[in-house]
């Protein structure tokens, strides 16, 4: 592992990105916990409909509103609706009348119709919630690479025509903080795998184009372990080729060989992954099953690393 | 075997990213093809895979010909650019190029046309819409995106189709009419006014203007789909992964599936076991002396996958129990699956797992 400068895992907003599926929720969760440790304010921030932290910690559902999930851990989902209406208390100032104009029926068709409504909403809540003091690190679990890279694209896709007006507000504020290097850092999270490799690899080149986003570490996931050492793998394939044609624990020692060349593979990926991109890394070995000792295991390993 | 019932003409592929679903939606049409059909893998993911699992360069709005080792089916796959998905359904319902030009040189569309995930799930829409009239295809095989962007996609035409139907669009048509049934139109969108802008306002009225003439064929189509979703020739795959975290997102997608009435037809659990050629016995064996310094590792290794597959194997009958859904269960694959030939093989090894109520 990597002993990266602490540095841009201590900024307020930790935004995480890269492919589904590569375990960027567990991650996020591990870091959570180590900042939890650390005496910090950690806030997980889920958006939309699915929610993987209340799974992760085995703790209720959690909803719009900030719920300890873990000892010092909190979580957040920001949820369309409460969102739509904490935007225009923003901007009508009173609740009440707020509420009224987010269920008028015909402006919700609007609102559940228009494209950017979800990113706006989105981004100003995270604002709202950075503003707050209270929370530290803020831990943004954005979804698969598509989607981010949508969402970091919204600010210049509206800025086009809001000259002023209270979206211009919104846009700028978010803008700021994107662009802010000591309050906000982007992550991206892969696994050793080709196809996830190739998509990191797209996605970071894009991220890159937008010289205005702050990059912070690669997080690589999920590195299967090393079984054997390379003697080892070496009379496996020796016995395999000769000796252990045919007999009983042959089997056994095709499942060594399959193992490590699955190791072998990810070795490549991860070195394909150093060429292309330029952050700094930290690497997960693969866990076992139950997701309490996954968080435990990795946010060890962030301790040891001296991420604080 | 994997296959969809003989009636099937529109299979939705949904689940969380990273298990695997995109390969599988390549992985299905394959199969649908071999047995005959002449099939469209359609990817509405905006990142790439479908091409890398298909082995081709690249992919474009219009369908390419992938080969096939027989000659009695064909496969099509296509990515939906959003753009060119959505210029085009322009061109097409405006019959007159000025018009068109009109709608395509308007500020908001070509800021939302490409970049935003509801405008991803309205030009998907329009593009499943063409694709199952489209006489040159038995079936279609839809790779939704991700989680929350897939259902943004099941839920478009229907949140579309209410937009639409709506006296919200007479008011921005009509917003210095000052006739009583407006006002009440006026009034919210003065509201708006203040929470979006004035600027905002103005562009969305003049763009709407613009749009006048799609509104019907829209909305109709809309409507068509909706239908269309819930209608018994359509199919809705789950795709996931069986570790506990993969069965909690498969239950909420399941959930999501469900609540919308939308037919669960099948389940796939991907990388639920070791490949056959890969696979240990499960009997304890001796190993000879030259092994013995290897044999406590090996014993350990195969305790441990073992005990990993079984753990999944449950998770599945659970799921398949709790409901009433039939699911297929693959192997990891041995290697990066990028050619037709490898994606066949893959799928041979799947077993089946029946609900045993």
């Amino acid at each position: 592992m990597h002993a990266p400068n602490g540095e841009p895992l201590t900024r307020q907003v930790q935004f995480f990105t890269g492919k589904g599926g590569v375990g960027k929720s567990t991650i996020l969760a591990a870091l959570a916990t180590a900042a939890a440790r650390a005496g910090k304010q950690p806030l997980i921030v889920e958006l939309g409909t699915h929610t993987s932290s209340s799974h992760l910690f085995h703790s209720p559902d959690v909803g719009y509103q900030p719920s300890e999930v873990a000892p010092g851990v909190h979580a957040t989902r920001v949820q369309f609706e409460p969102a739509l209406i904490d935007y225009i208390t923003s901007r009508l100032k009173l609740r009440p009348i707020a509420s009224l104009v987010a269920k008028n029926s015909s402006l919700r068709r609007l609102f559940l119709a228009a494209p950017g409504v979800d990113e706006i909403v989105t981004l100003h809540r995270v604002a709202q919630l950075a503003a707050d003091q209270r929370w530290g690190p803020i831990l943004v679990d954005l979804e698969s690479t598509g989607h981010a890279l949508m969402f970091f694209d919204l600010p210049s896709v509206l800025e086009v025509f809001l000259k002023d007006g209270p979206l211009r507000q919104v846009v700028d504020s978010a803008t700021e903080l994107l662009a802010d290097p000591q309050r906000c850092a982007i992550h991206i999270v892969t696994v050793p795998e080709p196809l996830a490799v190739n998509e990191t690899i797209h996605l970071h080149a894009q991220l890159r184009k937008r010289e205005d986003l702050h990059l912070g570490y690669l997080f690589i996931n999920r590195v299967p372990r090393a079984w054997l050492d390379e003697d080892e793998n070496q009379l496996v394939d020796h016995e395999l080729a000769g000796a252990s044609v045919g007999q009983p624990w042959a089997p056994d020692l095709a499942l060594a060989q399959y193992l490590a060349q699955r190791r072998q593979t990810a070795g490549k990926c991860i070195r394909g992954l150093h060429h292309d991109i330029d952050l700094p890394t930290m690497t997960f070995e693969a866990q076992d099953e139950s997701s309490a000792t996954i968080i435990a295991g990795l946010s060890d390993a962030i301790e040891r690393a001296g991420f604080r | 075997m994997i296959a969809l019932s003989d009636d099937c003409r529109l299979a939705f592929c949904v689940g969380v990213g990273g298990v695997g679903k995109t390969t599988f939606a390549a992985a299905l049409g394959l199969g649908e093809a071999l047995r005959g059909k002449s099939v469209l893998v359609l990817t509405a993911d905006p990142a790439r895979r479908l091409a890398d699992a298909l082995g081709i360069r690249g992919l474009s709005d219009q369908a390419s010909d992938i080969p096939l080792p027989t000659t009695s089916g064909e496969l099509h796959a296509a990515m939906l650019e959003t753009k060119a998905s959505a210029d085009e359904i322009i061109r097409r319902a405006a019959h007159d190029e000025a018009r068109a030009q009109r709608v395509l040189d308007n500020r908001i569309y070509q800021a939302f046309s490409n970049t935003l995930a509801r405008s991803h799930a309205y030009a998907a829409m329009e593009r499943v819409h063409e694709a199952v009239h489209d006489a040159r295809y038995d079936l279609v095989v839809v790779d939704t995106p991700p989680a929350q962007s897939s259902i943004e996609i099941l839920d478009a035409p229907a949140r579309l189709v209410s937009f639409l139907d709506q006296r919200v669009v007479r008011w921005f048509l009509q917003a210095s009419d000052e006739s009583p049934q407006l006002r009440g139109g006026a009034i919210a969108q003065g509201l708006l006014r203040i929470v979006a802008g004035q600027s905002l306002v103005s562009a969305l009225t003049e763009f709407l203007t613009e749009m006048a003439f799609l509104r019907e064929g829209f909305s109709e189509r809309a409507k068509e789909v909706q239908d269309l979703m819930r209608s018994p020739s359509t199919s809705f795959v789950l795709v996931s992964s069986a570790d506990s975290i993969g069965m909690e997102a498969a239950k909420s997608v399941a959930a999501e599936v469900r609540s919308r009435d939308f037919a669960l037809a099948h389940v796939v659990f991907n990388r639920t076991f070791i490949p056959e050629a890969a696979r240990s016995s499960a009997d304890p064996v001796s190993y000879p002396k030259r092994l013995a310094a290897l044999a406590s590792k090996l014993e350990r290794m195969r305790a441990l996958l073992t005990s990993e597959e079984e753990q999944k194997r449950s998770n599945i009958v659970a799921f398949c129990d709790e409901h009433g859904v039939g699911a297929w269960s693959l192997p990891e694959a041995r290697r990066p699956l990028g050619d037709p030939s490898a994606l066949a093989a893959w799928i041979e090894q799947a077993r089946s797992v029946l609900p045993r109520t």
